[in-house]
């Protein structure tokens, strides 16, 4: 048995321009319990979704985080936008300036007919948060109709799913 | 006290498992800031572009060894065909500097797919595209992977890149 501690994992010649290296940690969170988001407007302000979060303290300033989240998910009614985004505290780090109402985020779906949908939610990002303070990654949910079911079907909750985030400090 | 570890292959003592790796060397990666859809409307696999960047989505790694896996995973949306009853397939192309572009996912609907079959028409559903794929490119030369996009019939416009959403795709090699 061996073990190695690093703070930092880089080819021996150096990062390639534009690239990042190995993984240095990871964090991750489990939610198996049930949530339900009512419709909201656009400009509300986005619910959290409770247990999808991680805090990780970056080992390096220059190192980057790959965030990714898996959700499984129901939307109750036909024409509505369920929308989720990562913030880093309270930044939202999955949209642009250019994409500003609650129905722009890191994943949505949406079907015109007028049935519900469930669908898994699968999407990430790479944040560069520049600290070696404690970052925490929040999840948050939207739908601006209906009702959004995280972990469960809209007329069942014997039916349910775990959704999870996970956060890896990647060497810069 | 900052350590770093300058390595162009991590494995466990016991060696590399069978049919995995061991830890990850470098990684590249692209994102685009959801801006513009990507598009296409061919019924044979075709190489996304858009008026945002990057177009074409793609990226390249240079493999340190020719044992490595390159472990490729993208996160996005996609939007059905734009007409009932067909789909948006998406998939992921390797070409070795060189080679050919060789299609790491099925040919009919590569890697992930979405639409709607309820026959209702006129309807478009909208929702997560993601996958991962290991890939064992065999090589220490640049390798270029390629997000490629088709209608499942040829009819219609496929958006297997939806705008608004921020898509990202990343190659890591994995040491084996």
């Amino acid at each position: 048995m061996s073990e190695l501690r690093t703070n930092r994992i880089v080819p021996k010649d150096g990062l390639p321009s534009g690239s990042s290296g190995g993984i240095v940690q990871i964090k991750y969170a489990i939610k198996n319990g049930t949530q339900s988001f009512a419709s909201q407007g656009y400009s509300d302000t986005p619910t959290d979704i409770s247990g999808l979060s991680v805090s990780i303290t970056p080992t390096r300033s220059d190192s980057k985080i790959l965030v990714q989240v898996n959700i499984g998910c129901h939307g109750s009614t036909g024409n509505a936008a369920n929308t989720f985004r990562i913030y880093r505290g309270s930044t939202n780090i999955t949209v642009t300036s250019a994409n500003t109402d609650n129905r722009h985020g890191a994943t949505v779906f949406y079907n015109s007919n007028n049935t519900s949908m469930g669908i898994p939610a699968s999407f990430s990002v790479l944040d560069s948060p520049a600290t070696t303070s404690a970052t925490t990654y929040k999840v948050t949910g939207f739908t601006n109709a209906g009702t959004l079911y995280i972990n469960r079907l809209p007329g069942d909750n014997s039916w349910n799913t775990v959704s999870t985030i996970t956060a890896m400090e990647v060497s810069g | 006290m900052s350590s770093e570890l300058r390595v162009d292959k991590i494995i466990p003592t016991t060696g590399v498992p069978t049919s995995g790796g061991g830890g990850i060397i470098q990684m590249v990666y692209a994102t685009h800031d959801g801006s513009a859809h990507y598009t296409t409307t061919s019924g044979s696999w075709a190489v996304l572009t858009s008026s945002g960047s990057p177009s074409p989505f793609e990226l390249n790694i240079t493999p340190k060894f020719n044992t490595s896996l390159i472990l490729v995973q993208y996160t996005g949306n996609g939007q059905q065909v734009n007409t009932q009853n067909t789909m948006s397939a998406l998939s992921v192309f390797r070409t070795v500097t060189g080679g050919s572009a060789v299609n790491l996912g099925h040919n009919t609907c590569g890697l992930a797919n979405i639409g709607d079959y309820s026959g209702s028409g006129s309807v478009y559903a909208t929702g997560s595209m993601a996958f991962q794929v290991v890939d064992a490119p065999n090589t220490t030369n640049s390798v270029n992977y390629k997000l490629y996009g088709k209608t499942q019939n040829g009819s219609g416009t496929a958006y297997p890149i939806h705008s608004q959403v921020r898509a990202t795709l990343v190659a890591m090699e994995v040491s084996a």
